[in-house]
């Protein structure tokens, strides 16, 4: 890719972050997937530009205050965050993004406003573990692997993908995010929707 | 102990001096003693680039290297901020065994309801 590549990571991946770091675990998904967007990187040859809005901040404080963190740690925490946008390649701030959530079919207004502000920062991939949530009648799917969880017994994992105008967006699962990374696919949003198609089609998904 | 220190300087640095410590909400003394004991605690080498850059005028640079050096701020703090967080142990520490999927759904549970709550 000729610029770096847009990422907006969920607020489950911050929380999946330091949950894993916790309970002990190293090279997870979203462990490695903050570390390397914090370090301006994508995958081995491509920058990353971290997206993220002040309702999604917001949204991560409330969780962490709601686990009775002290207020100075959850500021470090999301604060460091705001400035890893702001001093990434693109300089985005997150006062300066623009949504509208009313534009998309989606019930849920907080996951509305997760996908205005992709839109309103033309990110190229929204990195979430809520996928459910965001499949719409707008978005194109793939079924991408299937994987067993404790709670929900075996899971379908998919890859959506938003046109809408100009705006090009593929929403997908961390897990799926980091095995594209490790085939070394273009994350331009067109040339990694031909990929996901391709692979899904050989796996029979 | 504290010791009182003078220095000279021109008059554009004075009024940049002034325009700082009153973006800051901070005194001008208090503003030089940030700046001395930020400088006295750079590598050698560090603060002769700066000092070279400042004398070059080279602004371009300054301002690269500015935005560089708050990137990898940015990157440390969040590093030290998720250490901190994990340190306590909130979500079970490390007999608290999960898959990394099982993880993940917690965390999507957790952040829905919070955002529910708002």
């Amino acid at each position: 890719m000729d610029r770096p590549v847009r990422v907006l990571l969920d607020v489950n991946i911050f929380v999946g972050n330091i949950m894993a770091h916790d309970r002990g675990h190293k090279g997870t998904a979203t462990q490695t997937l903050v570390s390397m967007v914090s370090g301006q990187q994508w995958g081995i040859a491509d920058s990353a530009q971290l997206i993220i809005s002040f309702e999604m901040i917001d949204t991560l404080e409330m969780v962490l205050r709601r686990l009775k963190f002290s207020e100075d740690r959850i500021k470090s925490y999301s604060g460091s965050i705001v400035d890893i946008m702001k001093y990434g390649p693109d300089a985005l701030d997150p006062y300066l993004i623009l949504g509208g959530e009313e534009r998309f079919a989606i019930s849920d207004v907080e996951d509305a406003g997760v996908l205005a502000t992709a839109f309103g920062a033309k990110a190229d991939i929204l990195v979430t573990d809520n996928l459910k949530d965001f499949t719409t009648k707008d978005a194109s799917t793939v079924e991408t692997q299937v994987v067993d969880t404790t709670s929900s017994g075996q899971r379908t994992l998919q890859a959506l993908r938003y046109e809408i105008g100009n705006a090009d967006l593929i929403v997908a699962h961390p897990f799926d995010v980091m095995q594209w990374m490790r085939l070394g696919y273009d994350f331009t949003p067109s040339t990694l929707w031909d990929a996901i198609q391709k692979s899904g089609k050989e796996l029979g998904l | 102990m504290s010791s009182t220190i003078s220095a000279n300087v021109d008059g554009k640095t004075a009024t940049k001096l002034k325009m700082v410590a009153s973006m800051e909400n901070r005194s001008v003394s208090n503003a030089v003693s940030s700046a001395i004991t930020v400088f006295v605690g750079l590598p050698k080498g560090v603060r002769d680039f700066l000092l070279e850059l400042n004398a070059q005028n080279d602004q371009e640079t300054i301002i690269r290297l500015g935005r560089e050096m708050m990137a990898a701020a940015a990157r440390v703090r969040l590093e030290k901020a998720t250490t901190d967080l994990a340190s306590e142990h909130r979500f079970g520490g490390p007999e608290h065994a999960s898959s990394e999927i099982d993880m993940l759904e917690e965390a999507t549970a957790l952040s829905r309801a919070a955002a529910h709550r708002k």
